[in-house]
């Protein structure tokens, strides 16, 4: 039987829970995609397996992993070419089945999409779920149209940050927020139009900039400053709830008529990679990779990744997390 | 009135929908002044801007001095009463009666109306329970009932800004956020409403008799308002979530008849079928399991919902609409404590989830809405919803009863003789 090294969480745990060890190479499989994974993003999704807070379709031990990015090796009964270059992502990855935290990973043919780029395998690794998920946000959840307005608050996050890149892309005016003032010029580094301070309430402040509201507002903190988000945007405008940094995402005491302002619109996204076009992700990743995009990554080796997981526990990285599977020292 | 620019500056912001500025002129102008005339006047626009902006967290004040003013300038003036009338006054939880209570004087702006006739609310019910649930707006007792009426015009306060008053005499229908809950409402024989909250009846309505037109404010105001937060249009499926209420009856109406939408509408018993169908549901689906049955219909969901029912319902509904589709959760029916939500995983992706508040009703955007229904009463298109069983003043406790009978079919409305 062939193995390979893949990291496998028991049962969740603090960060040593979880240990690199071998385990069976999986077998190509009908309607299944084998990955040789060469990247994989770290996510905030994986923390919170790790944390134990993941609903109950995750199942233990888990090879932990919402993404992988490598090359294709094998896909029966399906039309992705093999030796081709592709990124996989969600639809049960890593929670219901094993993940991307490996060497191999096999996935349905659905997670997957091929792209054609010279962009180095950290970069690229570090981009598959954040775009699908700036990217849905920004379509899906938001119907954001060009010219408008976008709130994006949890503004340094990768997903924050993608969004910002992706609205400018689009055309958008664009604000975004940070609970760390000296993070501003990082935000306007990558075209940010207007940075706010968070303390909490930023509603008003959004309102100095656009009277009415803005069009559209994507909350990336969690449930606790949702309901100040909503009432940043206007009438007919859309708040798009998609992450949460702050760990949370229930709204106790949800009184939906006191909660959401009359005539803003909730919607929240969660997605796959049936959203994102292939054609997005090689424009993004081409330009990244001719210089036009700055797209920072911290790389780690598998070895590293308790150390890797407590520094995203503790929001001590302000680039995207990466892991390269063939050593990088 | 002379507190001056402000309080101009302050207007013309809320005719403008920029209730931020006029809160922030109000606040002003409340620091320069101790006319309790004047106080209560700046603290009933105070509070309306602070409504209109989504911002509560002021609102009990605001509505414990307003009402501290308009006891000191009642005592001021108690002598300057000629004469007294009727009224329906909730005086705590349970505690509900009709008394005798002297004529309300028109505060600057506002307008002074002879009570014809007046559809009953749930708002009624909750405070004859006890209280809004959760609300930051609860009640203070004593207060008069009611959130809406139709009448004639008898008098104004001082006018504040340049808008024409209404003549004397003129038909009238009013609704406004704070009656009958933060002060004084209109579920008596004389009411005083904020000009903003009055509108003249069209031409158009001529025909219509004072119960015909105290059936329209509310429920065809909070039901244009909510489809329209959905921008449903020709064409759309609509599901509408509580069908037999007054709100579900009047959207059923209008979205099929003055719309254009194909419509759906829910009933907890099979009896209401033929009712639904007469105002205009194409479907009528009984509860429960209403998701299924809307999916066996229309299995990538329906473009819009107005739940009418409130937390009970409201996370089956969001599950009946469609990828990009928009639900409208209006009104509630029903409150479960605790109730909380589950964001990533109870709000299914790509529905868009919105909410109306019936407060934000203005005399401008009940205009608007009143001329769309009168029209299609006039080419036969719509009929009133309407519960036949009549009721006057001396009967409100029953008719309140009667709100939540089985055999009600239709807007509880109450005549003033």
């Amino acid at each position: 039987m062939t193995t390979m090294r893949a990291i496998v969480l028991d049962a969740p745990g603090p960060p040593d829970t979880l240990t690199l060890r071998d385990v069976p190479k999986p077998e190509p499989r009908q309607g299944w995609v084998l990955l040789r994974v060469e990247a994989f993003g770290l996510n905030r999704s994986e923390l919170h397996t790790r944390l134990g807070l993941a609903g109950p379709d995750v199942t233990f031990p888990r090879v932990l992993g919402i993404e992988a990015t490598g090359v294709i090796e094998a896909a029966p009964g399906t039309d992705l070419p093999i030796g081709s270059k592709a990124v996989a992502m969600v639809g049960g990855m890593g929670r219901s089945f094993d993940g991307g935290y490996a060497e191999y990973t096999l996935v349905p043919a659905r997670c997957v999409i091929p792209v054609q780029t010279e962009l180095d395998w950290a970069r690229l690794g570090a981009l598959p779920e954040v775009l699908q998920t700036a990217w849905g946000s920004l379509t899906v959840g938001i119907g954001l149209s060009r010219g408008e307005t976008l709130l994006v608050r949890g503004g340094t996050s990768s997903v924050g940050m993608m969004a910002a890149i992706l609205a400018k892309r689009m055309g958008a005016t664009v604000l975004a927020t940070t609970r760390q003032p000296e993070r501003a010029d990082v935000l306007r580094a990558i075209g940010v139009d207007h940075v706010l301070v968070d303390d909490g309430h930023i509603a008003e402040a959004v309102r100095t900039v656009a009277p009415d509201g803005v069009d559209g507002a994507l909350e990336l903190v969690g449930a606790p400053t949702l309901r100040d988000t909503l009432r940043a945007c206007r009438v007919g405008g859309t708040t798009c709830f998609t992450g949460m940094l702050s760990n949370k995402w229930i709204v106790e005491q949800f009184y939906p008529i006191e909660f959401i302002p009359t005539g803003v619109r909730l919607s929240a996204y969660g997605g796959g990679a049936g959203n994102l076009p292939s054609e997005v992700l090689t424009d993004i990743a081409s330009a990244i990779h001719r210089g036009e995009l700055d797209w920072p990554v911290e790389v780690y080796d598998m070895e590293d990744i308790a150390r890797a997981h407590e520094e995203m526990e503790h929001n001590r990285v302000a680039a995207k997390q990466v892991v390269l599977t063939r050593r990088v020292r | 009135m002379n507190v001056g620019e402000d309080v101009l500056a302050a207007a013309q912001a809320l005719d403008a929908q920029r209730p931020a500025e006029a809160a922030a002129r109000l606040t002003k102008a409340l620091g320069a002044t101790n006319d309790p005339l004047e106080v209560e006047t700046l603290l009933s626009l105070r509070s309306y801007a602070s409504w209109l902006v989504g911002d509560w967290t002021d609102m009990p004040a605001l509505i414990a001095d307003f009402r501290l003013a308009r006891q000191l300038r009642v005592q001021r003036t108690r002598g300057s009463f000629g004469s007294d009338m009727l009224a329906a006054v909730a005086r705590g939880p349970g505690r509900l009666e009709l008394a005798r209570l002297p004529l309300p004087e028109p505060l600057a702006g506002w307008v002074a109306i002879r009570v014809r006739a007046f559809g009953l609310n749930r708002t009624e019910k909750f405070l004859q329970r006890g209280g809004w649930p959760v609300s930051a707006l609860s009640p203070v007792a004593p207060l008069v009932n009611g959130i809406e009426c139709a009448g004639e015009v008898v008098g104004h306060g001082p006018p504040i800004g340049d808008a024409p008053p209404l003549a004397l005499g003129t038909r009238v229908l009013a609704c406004a956020s704070l009656l009958g809950r933060g002060i004084d409402g209109t579920h008596a024989e004389y009411a005083v409403v904020p000009r903003w909250g009055v509108v003249a009846v069209p031409a158009s309505g001529d025909g219509l008799s004072w119960r015909e037109l105290a059936a329209l404010p509310m429920s065809f105001g909070t039901a244009a308002g909510s489809l329209d937060a959905m921008d449903c249009s020709s064409g759309d499926t609509v599901l509408i979530r509580g069908g037999t209420s007054a709100l579900g009856l009047a959207a059923i109406s209008l979205a099929k008849h003055v719309m254009g939408c194909t419509v759906l509408a829910t009933a907890r018993r099979a009896s209401a079928e033929a009712r639904l169908r007469a105002v205009g549901a194409d479907v009528v689906l009984v509860e429960p399991d209403v998701h299924r049955q809307v999916r066996e219909r229309y299995p990538n969901g329906v473009d819009r919902a107005l739940d009418c029912v409130g937390e009970a319902t409201l996370k089956e509904t969001m599950r009946c609409v469609r990828r990009k589709g928009v639900m409208c959760q209006t009104g509630a029916l029903t409150h479960v404590p605790g109730f909380s939500i589950r964001l990533l995983g109870e709000v299914p992706s790509s529905v868009k989830v919105t909410c109306f508040e019936s407060d934000v009703l203005t005399g401008a955007g009940m205009s608007a809405v009143i001329e769309r229904v009168l029209e299609a009463i006039q080419r036969g298109a719509l009929t009133l919803p309407l519960d036949p069983v009549e009721f006057t003043l001396e009967q409100y406790t029953d008719a309140l009863d009667f709100l939540d009978s089985e055999t009600r079919t239709g807007k509880v409305v109450i005549t003033v003789p």
